[in-house]
């Protein structure tokens, strides 16, 4: 059982994208609390400011700043009726947690016109409240700054897709750290893109001096450190521009969603079809990152019959006709080596030509493993699927984007045309700074990261490995490491040249002494960090294995999950709702992992999954956590009505004042106007919007 | 100028190098295309070679000025022993040796085409790599405009089904 407890009790509004203030003093619930050992439904509608509120609880978990050219995205959006709320106001949103006996509120103020972000504290019992992040200290010590295990406790679909995708960073790593407190300890040692408090403590000891070698080693040091620094300008550099990259892109997205906003608010069909083209296009990409991968399977690429030559051939050829492995020369050192044969007879001429003959019967032992691997693994290889199959679903994920894409092109066609020429220009550009950002991002992994997959995969590692025994296997030579580009792998070269320099001496002990200290803390930390990583998979994979399409087997690396399916493929782009499944697994195993009872806060969970999965969901984190808060549209309320309807859970709905419960629009059918409140009625939560239908409503979240 | 006997490692010719850019490798790239790119240099060298094999096309690589790995990385990795069958059966093909019943020959083979646990010797490198030029010709000839990589996907795909 966790010995702590962290709760959320409740939360408040001011001028947060569409809500005025919330909880209204006037209108519907006064406190907006929730239920601490169980389940809160919210039910808001979309484009209301769901995402926000994730946003702005992430910020609140961590002391996290929001990015500041981001902070304009949450004021207070008027909209055609005057809702009470005043746009030009700063943003203010609270959370209010009781962590075991402890109770506190986190405030945070977004002045989006100066672009500046504060946060407030109220702590019970300390005299009101003061300026700044200070949550008790184990709360700050579970969260301060740790976005990355934060995400993972306010999870919304976009975030799960995230940690599904390969990166540069560590994202599951880190988290894994984080939740199991070995992030404090894996400070000692060198990881995440800086250097460990040890490595510091080496280099300080040879400025501290000691009796040392006198070659060129110090000065393949001094070279080297000068390159390393060189690395870390050039990296700095790439990181600033990458900012100012990142800056013009919001920008333009900005003025692109504003544009949109303008003529989605006015017309259905133009909201639909863009959602509808974004989609299209991301399925289409996925596709063809799909169908490459697939490719590098022989068996799917080459067809059956040319496969199946090669299957033949293994299976008939060599199998049960591998031979046994032996070192290159054992033949030759035994005819050469000994005065008579292992049997003890004298050598003669015949037996020794028998004996060399023999050699040709057996592999060197360096490719034995290969080879009997390849065999195998051939022999019982399959095809999963063929190129038609493969052409047929690329085809009809490129027409389905063609439709997409020309459906809203006719839409947008009915614009007045200098608003089309503005959105033509800002597209253009958003399209160019997204491939200069990307380019750039990449540069900038090249100099910064640290993932092991990510060094392999484009042979960072390329310049720092050596035959020489002497050198630890590492190069000393500045003509070779000036070619290393990667941080992290610069940093191998410096350690071991500080090593070899620092030969004899007291600070050459204790520089051994510390390097020891790191090497063993490195293979245990691994070795925990492997442990926990086994049971959080064999604890994901129950969890996971619920949700009906997850028909994988699901690994943890340092960056992703990975698929393998029943055949043994990995398939890195498995469909959606597994890729969700997985995550939601994977959370609800680390939440069992740690040592709090933890709350979960979702934005439209079921997005990305079908209606079926609504149970299976409910069953897997519904049943996972003892506090959770779910953001619901009102379509994923029907999904879930088997749940709360025969539960007790807290329900809620945010609803403007002369808005028709039943349709989620006024009397006359347009848009909602009066004071947004929150209702706390079953009633209400049933039949919110229940005339539109359901099962047309998109369930695809959003704000 | 050939690069027919030189490297240790797989060959991404300039000329290849400088087709499959203009659709995008990586992020590095000027890449034209909308729907990604290849994530690494080995996608487009491996899907050239496969088309090499498909149709059955070899032709010494040509120059190339910048390294390329040595070993299946990226997506090839999951599906290294079936490529290792693959490239090892096209050599014993190539020397006859597929009907063969002198399994010895085919041991002596191994030892002239695999290197270690990961690597080949330069001559399992030098057929894949003549491979992966020969399939290139064929899509340079058969694919020579195309900029997107899903549009391209789309067109190599036809080829290989043909």
């Amino acid at each position: 059982m966790a010995s702590h407890k962290l709760r959320i009790l409740s939360m408040k509004w001011n001028n947060v994208r569409n809500f005025e203030q919330l909880p209204n003093p006037i209108l519907g619930v006064e406190k907006f609390e929730f239920d601490q050992d169980g389940w809160t439904l919210k039910q808001i509608q979309n484009n209301y400011g769901k995402t926000s509120t994730m946003h702005l609880l992430r910020s609140c978990f961590t002391g996290v700043k929001m990015p500041k050219d981001k902070l304009k995205g949450y004021r207070y959006r008027q909209g055609r009726t005057d809702w009470g709320g005043d746009p030009e106001a700063k943003v203010e949103f609270s959370v209010m947690f009781s962590l075991d006996e402890d109770i506190f509120q986190i405030r945070t103020v977004l002045d989006w016109k100066n672009k500046t972000q504060e946060f407030h504290t109220y702590r019970k019992g300390t005299g009101g409240e003061r300026a700044g992040w200070n949550p008790p200290p184990y709360f700050a010590s579970l969260f301060e700054k740790k976005s990355d295990f934060a995400e993972l406790l306010v999870l919304d679909g976009e975030k799960a897709r995230k940690m599904n995708r390969a990166t540069g960073g560590n994202t599951i790593g880190k988290a894994v750290r984080q939740v199991t407190g070995l992030s404090s300890v894996c400070d000692l040692i060198d990881e995440g893109g800086t250097e460990g408090r040890i490595s510091g403590l080496v280099k300080l000891l040879n400025k501290q001096g000691g009796e040392r070698k006198e070659d060129d080693l110090e000065t393949a040091l001094k070279l080297c450190s000068d390159h390393k620094e060189n690395l870390e300008t050039e990296r700095d550099k790439l990181g600033d521009k990458l900012e100012g990259l990142m800056k013009d892109l919001n920008d333009t997205k900005e003025k692109l969603i504003a544009f949109d906003d303008k003529y989605k608010s006015g017309d259905e069909d133009f909201e639909k079809a863009v959602t509808a083209k974004e989609r299209a296009k991301s399925a289409l990409d996925r596709d063809a990152r799909n169908v490459m991968k697939q490719l590098f399977n022989p068996g799917d690429s080459l067809g059956d019959n040319l496969w199946e030559d090669v299957k033949d051939f293994y299976g008939t050829q060599i199998r049960g006709k591998l031979p046994g492995e032996a070192t290159g020369l054992f033949f030759e050192e035994i005819v050469e080596d000994r005065d008579e044969c292992i049997c003890g007879t004298e050598w003669t001429e015949k037996m020794k030509e028998i004996v060399l003959k023999e050699r040709g019967k057996y592999i060197d032992h360096r490719i034995h493993p290969r080879v009997k691997r390849m065999q195998k693994k051939v022999v019982e290889s399959d095809s999963t699927t063929d190129i038609g199959t493969l052409k047929a679903g690329l085809d009809a994920k490129r027409k389905a984007y063609l439709q997409a894409s020309k459906r809203e092109r006719e839409l947008r066609k009915d614009f007045p045309e200098e608003e089309r020429k503005k959105y033509k220009t800002l597209s253009i550009k958003e399209g160019k700074l997204e491939t200069l950002l990307d380019q750039e991002k990449f540069k900038f992994d090249i100099y910064n990261s640290e993932n092991r997959d990510f060094i392999l995969e484009h042979d960072l590692d390329y310049h720092v490995r050596t035959k020489v025994e002497k050198h630890n296997y590492i190069t000393v030579q500045p003509y070779i490491f000036i070619e290393i580009n990667n941080i992290s792998q610069i940093r191998v070269v410096e350690e071991n040249l500080l090593l070899l320099i620092l030969d004899t001496g007291e600070s050459a002990e204790k520089a051994r002494g510390a390097k020891i200290l790191k090497d063993v803390l490195q293979e245990s930390i691994g070795r925990v960090l492997q442990e926990i990583q086994k049971e959080l998979e064999v604890k994901m994979n129950d969890f996971a294995s619920k949700m009906p399409g997850v028909e994988f087997d699901i690994t943890i690396s340092e960056s992703k999950l990975i698929f393998t399916n029943a055949t043994g493929d990995v398939q890195d782009d498995a469909n959606e709702s597994a890729e969700l499944g997985a995550v939601y697994g994977l959370v609800a195993a680390l939440n069992e992992y740690a040592d709090i009872s933890l709350p979960i806060i979702v934005d439209t969970p079921l997005a990305g999954f079908g209606k079926g999965m609504a149970k299976s969901w409910k069953d897997v984190i519904g049943d996972g956590f003892e506090q959770g808060i779910a953001l619901l549209n009102s379509s994923e309320k029907d999904d879930l009505r088997f749940w709360w309807s025969q539960e007790d859970l807290v329900v809620y709905t945010f609803l403007r004042e002369n808005e028709v419960i039943r349709t989620g629009k006024d009397p006359n059918g347009g848009p909602t106007t009066g004071t947004m409140y929150i209702d706390d009625t079953l009633e209400t939560f049933d039949l919110y919007e229940i005339d539109v239908g359901y099962s047309n409503r998109d369930t695809e979240g959003g704000e | 100028m050939s690069e027919e006997m030189g490297r240790a490692s797989f060959i991404l010719s300039n000329e290849m190098r400088g087709y499959f850019e203009k659709i995008g490798i990586s992020k590095s790239g000027k890449g034209h295309s909308k729907t990604g790119y290849f994530p690494t240099n080995i996608h487009p060298f491996y899907l050239s070679m496969i088309m090499g094999i498909v149709k059955g096309k070899l032709a010494p690589p040509t120059e190339m000025s910048k390294d390329m790995v040595d070993v299946w990385v990226s997506d090839a990795r999951t599906y290294e022993e079936e490529l290792d069958g693959l490239g090892f059966y096209l050599h014993c093909k190539s020397l006859g040796l597929v009907n063969d019943e002198a399994d010895n020959r085919i041991l002596d083979e191994m030892k002239g085409f695999f290197e270690g646990q990961e690597k080949y010797t330069r001559e399992g490198y030098q057929l894949m790599n003549k491979y992966a030029q020969g399939g290139f010709r064929v899509i340079m000839e058969r694919i020579p405009d195309t900029k997107d990589l899903a549009d391209w996907l789309s067109i190599y795909l036809s080829i290989l089904e043909e």
